[in-house]
């Protein structure tokens, strides 16, 4: 890994102030949160994000694309979408037989995606 | 980053489960990049039909944290690969820097064929060595790493016809095998 450049990853902060990649890590159990950042570790060195690990084209929400991993028997999901080489993570959750918990993950990453793109939201670094 | 790391690793809850995270995320991480770089690339199929296992078995060791593989599973990946397992305990640093430096797009083991540290000084020998000094009838070589010296004795006799050849008085790296695989000794 020495010298590789790694992906940027930055975190979708709400007009409240809140870190909603934080919240969603801390809501994570111990393991979960091992393997979450063992995942998105070895992610920031691909250079290239594909399957299975990275799924793009979410179906109806273009321009959003999702982290995938599993941990204590679910289905993990980081959302988010590139731009300007930076990949911002607007929403975390689990999946489960085509269901996104919390339900309606995939319209609230739409709108944060909609709120960074035009400079409504600020981001920080994913630095945990 | 690392700093944020050690910090985690304090808490003991957290240290068992970056042990696991390490096995479970890491390793299919690390059989993808190895079936990427094989020629031709693997596909999922020829893994399975190599290991044994059956394809959708192997899909789900593909995907991270979906299944923990035990050893035997790992060990019959590896004969696959045709590449070596090391299954160790190390200290936490250790795991750390291995989880620090892995990159899974330049991730690579050689296979037993291909393994430069056999090219470089083995495969010649299993090929022109081996046939002089061993009866193939009675012992199978193993051959691991030859001696500076025993280079040297091969070079002085390369001229020779075969019978003419002059047996290498030390030869580490030439264990005498019985056919039933018993070890007889060096010689």
């Amino acid at each position: 890994m020495d010298g590789k450049p790694r992906t940027t990853i930055r975190c979708y902060i709400s007009p409240a102030g809140n870190n909603k990649i934080a919240e969603w890590y801390a809501d994570l159990s111990v393991q979960e949160r091992a393997d979450a950042d063992a995942f998105i570790a070895t992610m920031r060195c691909k250079l290239k994000w594909e399957g299975p690990d990275y799924r793009i084209r979410l179906k109806g929400y273009k321009g959003l694309g999702e982290l995938r991993w599993y941990s204590c028997n679910k289905q993990h999901r980081l959302i988010g979408f590139f731009m300007g080489g930076v990949w911002y993570a607007v929403m975390g959750c689990t999946h489960k037989q085509q269901i996104y918990k919390p339900a309606d993950a995939l319209d609230t990453a739409d709108k944060r995606r909609k709120e960074v793109g035009n400079g409504k939201a600020r981001t920080e670094p994913y630095a945990f | 980053m690392l700093s944020k790391l050690w910090k985690k690793l304090r808490d003991p809850e957290y240290r068992k489960a970056f042990v696991a995270s390490q096995i479970n995320i890491g390793i299919p991480f690390q059989i993808r990049a190895l079936m990427k770089n094989r020629e031709p690339k693997w596909t999922q199929e020829d893994l399975a039909r190599k290991a044994g296992m059956l394809q959708p078995r192997i899909s789900a060791m593909l995907r991270p944290g979906k299944t923990r593989p035990n050893i035997e599973t790992l060990r019959r990946i590896a004969e696959a690969f045709d590449c070596g397992l090391v299954v160790r305990f190390v200290p936490f640093s250790e795991l750390v820097l291995w989880s620090e430096k892995f990159d899974p797009d330049s991730f690579n083991v050689a296979s037993f064929a291909e393994d430069s540290g056999f090219i470089d000084q083995g495969n010649l020998a299993l090929e022109s060595i081996v046939p002089k000094y061993a009866s193939p009838a009675t012992e199978q070589p193993v051959l691991i790493f030859r001696s500076p010296q025993y280079e040297k004795q091969i070079e002085t006799t390369a001229g020779l016809p075969r019978r003419e050849h002059p047996r290498p008085t030390m030869v580490p790296t030439m264990p005498r095998i019985r056919k039933d695989n018993t070890f007889v000794g060096l010689r």
